[in-house]
């Protein structure tokens, strides 16, 4: 076909071509960018929250007067699952934070906005090797250094004394030790060595009076999730630290973390799950029959589902990013159709001649329809070329801009993360080119079919 | 029974409708070509010369009367049949060369292969764009094949306009005041030129012109007066040599 021979010589003759692809390319890099970051944040998100929570999730809820536990029925149980690839008990609670530095300073440090409350992850750290990725936040290098390098001592016992700091004193009969999240660690302005106080309650024998429970302890170091939220109101203890001290040993534990073979299973093992708990009759897993509906006492969940409303906030942004950036991409579609439609214009004697010489309609239709395409196609090529090159690139032009620009354009402190995170998503990339094209296509449609109805003998009479 | 004449229209007719008002601008006309005739057609600014080659080019449709191509009325043809036959058999010269700005030379004068079927720029072989450039060569072009519009004189344009309307072999070659843009010296060259591939290739011309030169040497002349010819279907006598009787 002459159509894209002419097309291409077209292309150049018309310098306003150019805007068409630039236009095109800006929308391209501009989706191809923002749906990275979206992605990255969903991507980074489902990381990390799995990361600290494993797969799948079992609460047992005991019944009035019921206690849960021991933990050994219950592993025995997960652990003959099939697809489970290991297990490992957790003990939740909350505590106040003291820092033994005067009211005041608390006083004041709350009315900043400082964590003075947080929440008592009891763990052990053998088992939660290879169910959840402890290990990894434990050995993350911290994000700010100006409190020295906070990590513990030996990741594997994250919770031995840190001899290397503690003050002389302290080495004799050393305190039990904890691991803070370094949000928490940094906004107390913690160091390592240094001891605190943890502050929570019970309920009194009797079970109408609360019994306020203090205990001290040492920071052994820190540990980073890269989840912001996480990392700046959680406190790690060995497990039965927690049980005994804040629970006198009446349960040892609250809740397990479950690791499968294949994660994307999750649901089908949550019901399996399900049912063997229910058939042993463990405490806090009894499950209401009838409806066959899910269990009133007992909370089998995977990680997707107790992190729902987060994933379903981001997933739900990024639909509506890509709605309004979807818009830029159809400006930029009007924009290439009123190009087309005054290069039609112009070329409204070439058309004649084209006739003239034997060009039939679908001839016409099809050197402007090419025109549209060959712009729309170079625009894509431009924008996903730059896309990819900024997207790919992110954090270091961030970086840039926050140094010598003084622009900062993503705070840690508003969102979960502590970095930008970008991650390219093909099929996305793959939707916006072909969303792109469709739009490039039905733009040109119009300004070439126009063209292909044009009167020879007019169009060569046209000055 | 004789041969149908090459091209032949009969009571032609075409009118415009302005401000509500209908303008007859052909009203009537017969007019049978020969193979290998030349005829000049003349008559008076706005007496209809362009409109006429545009009906006979099966360009533009008459308001009445008929057009035949070896017999086949035009008017019984689709828009594509008639861009089909335009691209075969034939040729047109603009007054005001109507090239592609884009194109060099060569490929202003391939482009009628180019729309035509099965050929392509890519496919245009080098058998094809050595013959074009030869066609050039014979009109004086041989060292400006690569220079577009822009950059070749109004003659040298002509020629290359003529050398596009020649080089897919059309049988008809319908020229609008071909040297209407020219001064007198080489606009004598394009009428030499004209006469000589009229008698070498045989095709038919049909040639709207002012100039009385181009005029006195054609072998036919046709006058257009008040929308009908004027001095009868046959002046100048000898049908060309492609005519049989
Ligand atoms: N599209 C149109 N609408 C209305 N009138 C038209 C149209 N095209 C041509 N005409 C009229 O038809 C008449 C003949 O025009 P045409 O171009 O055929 O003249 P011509 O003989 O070629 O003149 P010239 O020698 O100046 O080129 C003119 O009077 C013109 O006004
Ligand atoms: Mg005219």
């Amino acid at each position: 076909m002459y159509a894209a021979a002419l097309a291409r010589r077209y292309l150049f003759a018309r310098w306003i071509h150019l805007v068409g692809i630039l236009g095109i390319a800006v929308g391209v890099l501009a989706l191809v960018v923002v749906l990275s970051v979206m992605n990255g944040f969903i991507q980074e998100t489902r990381r990390m929250a799995r990361g600290s929570l494993a797969d799948i999730i079992v609460t047992p809820r005991p019944r009035e007067g019921e206690r849960i536990g021991p933990y050994a029925d219950y592993e025995k149980v997960l652990r003959s699952t099939p697809g489970v690839a290991g297990c490992a008990p957790r003990f939740l609670h909350v505590a106040l934070i003291s820092v033994g530095r005067s009211t005041n300073f608390m006083r004041t440090s709350a009315a900043l906005g400082a964590r003075n409350a947080a929440q008592l992850i009891g763990l052990d750290p053998e088992a939660e090797a290879g169910v959840t990725n402890l290990a990894v936040a434990l050995s993350n290098p911290p994000l700010d250094r100006t409190q020295g390098d906070s990590r513990v001592a030996d990741p594997a016992h994250p919770f031995a004394p840190p001899l290397d700091v503690l003050s002389p004193e302290d080495r004799e009969a050393p305190p039990r030790a904890v691991v803070v999240g370094e949000q928490l660690y940094r906004n107390l302005r913690l160091h390592r060595g240094q001891t605190i106080d943890l502050a929570t309650a019970t309920w009194t024998a009797s079970g109408n009076r609360v019994r306020p429970i203090n205990r001290h302890f040492a920071v052994a170091g820190t540990f980073r999730t890269g989840e912001y939220e996480y990392d700046l109101s959680t406190i790690l203890l060995p497990r039965e630290v927690l049980a005994r001290e804040f629970l006198e040993g009446e349960e040892d534990f609250s809740e397990i973390v479950v690791r499968l073979e294949d994660p994307s299973r999750g649901a089908e093992v949550v019901r399996e799950i399900e049912r063997r708990l229910a058939a042993a009759e463990l405490p806090g897993t009894f499950v209401e029959d009838g409806l066959g509906g899910r269990s009133e006492f007992l909370y089998v969940e995977t990680w997707e589902e107790r992190k729902r409303i987060l994933l379903g906030a981001i997933d739900n942004e990024k639909r509506i990013m890509a709605v309004i950036l979807f818009f830029i991409v159809i400006v930029a579609a009007f924009l290439l159709f009123a190009l087309l439609s005054t290069t039609v214009k112009e070329k409204t004697r070439d058309i004649g001649i084209l006739m003239a010489l034997g060009a039939a309609r679908g001839g016409i239709l099809g050197v402007f329809l090419a025109l549209g395409l060959t712009i729309t196609l170079l625009g894509e090529a431009l924008g996903l070329a730059g896309g990819l090159a900024v997207a790919l690139n992110l954090p270091a032009i961030e970086q840039w801009l926050k140094h010598h620009l003084g622009l900062e354009i993503f705070r840690a402190d508003i969102y979960i993360f502590d970095r930008l995170p970008c991650e390219v998503d093909v099929t996305g990339v793959v939707l916006i080119l072909a969303f792109t094209l469709t739009a490039g296509f039905l733009a040109s449609l119009i300004p070439a079919w126009i063209a292909s109805r044009k009167h020879p003998v007019v169009s060569l009479r046209y000055e | 029974m004789s041969e149908p004449p090459l091209l032949e229209v009969r009571d032609l007719r075409k009118s415009y409708r302005v401000g509500g008002r209908e303008i007859e601008v052909l009203r009537g006309i017969d007019l049978a070509l020969a193979r290998g005739e030349m005829a000049a057609l003349l008559g008076a600014s706005g007496a209809g010369k362009s409109t006429l080659l545009h009906c006979l080019g099966l360009l533009d449709v008459p308001s009445a009367g008929s057009v035949r191509l070896r017999g086949v009325d035009a008017s019984s043809l689709s828009f594509a049949q008639r861009a089909r036959t335009r691209n075969r058999e034939i040729g047109f010269v603009f007054q005001f060369y109507h090239l592609i700005p884009e194109l060099d030379a060569l490929e202003n004068t391939l482009l009628p292969r180019w729309i035509g079927p099965g050929a392509g720029p890519r496919r245009s072989s080098w058998e094809e764009r050595d013959r074009a450039g030869a066609l050039l060569g014979r009109l004086g072009l041989g060292d400006r094949l690569l220079h577009r519009p822009a950059q070749l004189s109004g003659g040298e344009r002509q020629r290359v306009a003529i050398a596009r309307a020649l080089f897919a072999e059309p049988e008809i070659v319908l020229c609008d005041e071909p040297t209407g843009n020219l001064d007198s010296r080489t606009g004598s060259e394009i009428v030499d030129l004209l006469l000589a591939l009229n008698r070498e290739s045989g095709k038919t011309f049909v040639i709207a012109t002012h100039n009385p030169e181009l005029a006195r040497r054609c072998p036919r002349r046709v006058r257009i007066e008040d929308g009908k010819i004027l001095d009868g279907a046959r002046v100048g006598g000898d049908p060309g040599p492609g005519h049989a009787g």
